[in-house]
């Protein structure tokens, strides 16, 4: 099983420090997987990202659509049952965990304990990025294990959980 | 009874070039490490700079058994010395021979066992 991560660091990170910090690849959120607010017509896979149940729903059909991405980290229960059922992850950006103000990140985490939860009992896949804006906020494979133990899942589960962004662009 | 304290050691990786056999720049990792452990859990981990391998990677140790909270702590600390730093862990053991080892192979340096 291969490992990996998903980053929005403009360059790109080197696969060399990828390789470092324990992944197969690191990929780049916008180059090379596109995040976007609605479903496309671009013959590409994306992300998904919408607070906005009708959008997500449409999106979870979509095959393009290679996984869901909750806005603020919103619950939303329905949507979270049709990505079980079509197979499709629900992606947890960690980045919003290590903002600045201190109120912020306590808010920010319990936010993503209770969607983590939330997909959890829905028994839905779960995909864990970094998300990280620049090199300062990257972090190793083993690293991010121990913060998705520290977020509410399982050990045993925490590594499928980083390998899922790969599989889901390989498919 | 004398108990003999286990240690495992980290080898962690800066975004950024650090001196970390600085004073300061260890007074301030150790401020960010206990503002995110807290007193109590960072006294039991008692972290402790070792060596520096690189320009960028550098060794530390904790009690065994700490390790998992500490890699977590580090993967927090955001800013060493008031400039913005991440700080990952590469690898963790319980030798720390073995690690300046592995780092010598990751980094390139001469002077690997195994070279």
């Amino acid at each position: 099983m291969g490992y990996f991560d998903a980053v929005r660091i403009g360059e790109g990170v080197d696969q060399e420090l990828a390789s470092r910090l324990g992944f197969t690849r690191i990929i780049t959120l916008g180059s090379e997987l596109p995040v976007l607010d609605r479903p496309s017509e671009c013959g590409r896979k994306y992300l998904l990202k919408s607070g906005d149940t009708g959008i997500l729903m449409k999106g979870i059909r979509d095959v393009r659509a290679a996984g869901i991405m909750l806005s603020d980290n919103e619950i939303i229960g329905k949507a979270i049952a049709a990505a079980k059922e079509n197979g499709k992850p629900i992606v947890v950006d960690l980045f919003p965990i290590f903002s600045k103000a201190s109120q912020q990140r306590f808010r920010n985490i319990a936010r993503i304990r209770g969607l983590i939860s939330a997909v959890l009992k829905a028994r839905a896949d779960i995909a864990v990025i970094s998300g990280a804006e620049s090199p300062d906020y990257l972090m190793s494979r083993m690293q991010m294990a121990e913060l998705s133990v520290f977020l509410g899942i399982s050990r045993e589960a925490a590594p499928a959980s980083l390998g899922r962004i790969g599989e889901m662009i390989d498919h | 009874m004398i108990i003999r304290r286990k240690f495992r050691y980290l080898l962690v990786e800066a975004s950024r070039d650090l001196e970390i056999n600085d004073k300061k720049a260890q007074a301030s990792l150790a401020d960010g490490l206990a503002g995110v452990m807290g007193y109590l859990e960072y006294s039991e981990a008692s972290p402790r700079v070792m060596a520096q391998v690189s320009r960028k990677a550098f060794i530390i140790r904790c009690a065994r058994g700490q390790e998992s909270r500490l890699l977590l702590a580090l993967a927090f600390v955001k800013e060493l010395d008031g400039r913005g730093t991440g700080l990952c862990t590469i690898r963790t053991s319980g030798s720390i021979r073995r690690l300046v080892d592995s780092a010598r192979l990751l980094y390139g340096i001469p002077g690997s066992r195994q070279n």
